[in-house]
């Protein structure tokens, strides 16, 4: 038992406020700032539960909850949870300061600053919680609330489609990890994670079993993680608010899936075939979303890609099935929040001030936007993998387990979506930043983002160059006794990844030599590649025609008995109704 | 057949004619009563399932007390809606009110 029930609180606190930020409606600023207070103070106390945990060890506290059926509302903190919990809190607090600025002047704030309150307590909930019950309802939590926040301009026709469609494609995940908790449920007749971990480590729990509900409750984790071939949702949620963006991509949503893996690979991980599947679902998805990022024009959907790609190395470092392996791929979940973050907010500066984001539009904005061209840019080198950013430890720590798991070709995959990697960045900063000043740059008259919005950008900037060095400290944190360490030919081949994806950025977008436009229309074939890549590889053309036309025709069928009058739909219902009743009084 | 599966009984039949109400009711006050019916058989089911040798046990009482203050809130909003209903169109039809119907 901690002082102050801290593990209780950090996610408890959120749900308690949000009734007073809809009460305070009627004085707006106190309200923004009263929820940018609260997701302040349960940063603090993520930060005390790190500490309590460096000092105690982990913390378990239970209350009896549905006790008929043996199940406990459990806090459990352990070092992963401590850190996942802070990293949440952390780029929470400084997403909703952000906001204040980003979201000054829209309507609806009650229902934004409840749904990033709820959305941000739920989050951290699920890090906290000690059993499957209690993480399926979080992840549940979670997904509505990403659904109602991406809709929510609900104006917007394209915005309210890809809040359905995100809710509906991480259902697909959602259903498969419910019948994967069902299934161990009933099998093993405990939800505990400890509790499973240990029966798994004695090894009680047959293989197959672990391999069929570990491959269900992986599916659960690709569809909140937005990998292949459930990542559809994700580049479509750009329509919400910058400040949301940031939050699912950075913060909450999508860690949640990896997060998911990591919880569970202690229990999972006997299966190889698990492991193999974790590994390669991340390649293939890194690569996949690499190279769409290469030719998208909307400078949110760059970043939205890179997301996927940066999730799929964190599970290929989850299926190396080696202590390193994994921390390391929660060591580059917490640097992919912090550059995400702050890749998110400066597009959310630029996006704020120009009202467009086609890339095409933008340009020149470096002097014009000196701390938003600090912000990018040092995003692009933490992506990019330059040292001293975090992206750097990170990305080299990925590798360097793959190699130690002597997973060769993944490595040489993984060095390839470095090459993309730096490319489309540089593509980006080269397209927004430098270049001539496009005239929608020049009739707006564009000037850097208000104080409240840089300060966020700022702070993010120093975290990103100085949390690399946090590396042995966050490994002894979670429990990772393993030697890290850094082979010196990783590193070259991660430099020389560097140059080969910074090259051709430099010379196509920076000095025009070759000319881009020119460039593709000399070279047809490259055209149709890309041409492919926009359409992300037919996969929303695919799930159009296989499964939303065949549900749309058989909803227009089953319109003609849907009358639209409730007395008339509600009269086939009494007559079932009825016979049970007849059938309740005949058998006794 | 014994006491609770006679209560049972009950709270299903009541059930069944609060929803014959709802189904053909053209009020949208008798719509909400075949409402209310609704939950007096559900109070009545969760009360009947808590009788063991005739003792009833505090657990279904107290759920059964939870249950009427939910439904008595529920109505009274219920009732506030319907009466904005009637300012605005002037009639508790619900079928000259609808309008999700193309």
């Amino acid at each position: 038992m901690t002082m102050f029930y801290a593990e209780w609180l950090v996610w408890m606190l959120p749900f308690i406020s949000i009734p007073f930020v809809l009460l305070l409606s009627h004085w707006p600023r106190v309200r923004n700032w009263f929820a940018a207070a609260i997701v302040g103070v349960t940063f603090l106390l993520a930060l005390s539960l790190i500490f309590e945990v460096e000092s105690n060890g982990p913390i378990t506290s239970s209350i009896p909850w549905l006790t008929a059926y043996g199940f406990l509302l459990t806090a459990r903190v352990d070092g992963l949870a401590a850190f996942l919990a802070a990293v949440v809190n952390s780029l929470g607090f400084l997403i909703v300061v952000y906001s204040q600025g980003y979201m000054g002047h829209e309507k609806g704030l009650p229902r934004y600053y409840a749904l990033v309150l709820l959305f941000i307590g739920a989050m951290t909930g699920l890090v906290v919680a000690g059993n499957f019950v209690q993480l399926y309802i979080f992840w549940e939590i979670v997904g509505i609330c990403s659904a109602f926040l991406i809709s929510f301009w609900y104006d917007r026709p394209e915005a309210v489609r890809a809040g359905l469609k995100a809710f509906i494609v991480t259902r697909v995940g959602d259903a498969a990890l419910l019948i994967g908790l069902v299934w161990l449920y009933v099998t093993t007749g405990t939800i505990d994670f400890q509790k499973l971990t240990t029966m798994a480590s004695q090894g009680i729990i047959p293989v197959s079993l672990l391999t069929g509900a570990g491959l269900l409750v992986l599916v659960g984790a690709m569809g909140k993680s937005a990998q292949v071939p459930l990542h559809v949702w994700l580049p479509d949620a750009m329509e919400g608010p910058t400040t949301v963006s940031a939050l699912i991509h950075a913060a909450t949503m999508v860690n949640a899936g990896v997060y998911l893996v990591a919880r569970t690979y202690p229990i999972f991980s006997a299966s190889q075939t698990w492991l193999t599947a974790v590994g390669w679902i991340g390649i293939i998805s890194a690569l996949l979303a690499a190279s769409i990022a290469t030719v998208t024009m909307d400078i949110k959907r760059v970043l939205a890609y890179s997301t996927i790609s940066q999730l799929g190395l964190m599970f290929a470092a989850l299926g190396t099935g080696t202590p390193g392996g994994w921390f390391a791929s929660q060591f580059h979940l917490m640097s992919q929040g912090f550059f995400k973050a702050l890749g998110f907010l400066a597009a959310g500066s630029i996006i704020h001030i120009l009202g467009t984001r086609n890339m095409e539009e933008m340009g020149g904005l470096r002097k014009r936007m000196p701390i938003t061209f600090l912000a990018f840019l040092f995003s692009t080198l933490a992506l990019a993998g330059i040292p001293p950013f975090v992206g750097f430890w990170s990305k080299d720590l990925i590798l360097t387990e793959l190699s130690l798991a002597k997973l060769n070709v993944q490595v040489l995959l993984v060095l390839v979506v470095s090459v993309l990697t730096t490319f489309y960045m540089f593509r980006a900063l080269f397209k927004v930043f430098f270049g001539p000043e496009s005239t929608l740059v020049r009739d707006r008259d564009v000037h850097e983002a208000p104080k409240i919005m840089t300060i966020p950008l700022l702070i993010l900037c120093a975290c990103v160059l100085v949390l690399g060095f946090t590396e042995e400290w966050a490994a002894g944190l979670l429990g990772v006794t393993e030697n890290l360490t850094f082979s010196l030919p990783i590193i070259g081949a991660s430099l020389v990844a560097f140059i080969v994806g910074f090259a051709p950025s430099y010379k196509t977008f920076y000095l025009g030599k070759p000319n881009p436009k020119e460039f593709l229309q000399s070279h047809a074939w490259l055209g149709t590649v890309r041409q492919v890549m926009l359409a992300g590889y037919g996969f929303d053309a695919l799930y159009l025609a296989l499964f939303v036309s065949p549900l749309s025709r058989i909803g227009k069928g089953v319109r003609t008995i849907q009358t639209g009058i409730l007395a008339k739909n509600l009269w086939p219902m009494l007559v079932i109704l009825l016979l049970l009743l007849v059938w309740l009084v005949m058998r006794l | 057949m014994n006491e609770q599966q006679l209560l049972q009984v009950f709270a299903a039949i009541l059930f069944v004619s609060g929803f014959g109400a709802i189904a053909s009711s053209k009020n949208l006050v008798k719509i909400i009563m075949g409402f209310q019916v609704m939950i007096w058989g559900a109070n009545l089911a969760l009360f009947a399932g808590g009788l063991v040798s005739g003792q009833v046990s505090f657990f279904s009482t107290s759920l059964v007390i939870l249950s009427i203050s939910i439904g008595a809130s529920v109505e009274a909003l219920a009732l506030s809606l319907v009466i904005l209903v009637f300012r605005k169109y002037g009639t508790l039809d619900p079928w000259e009110i609808r309008r999700l119907q193309h």
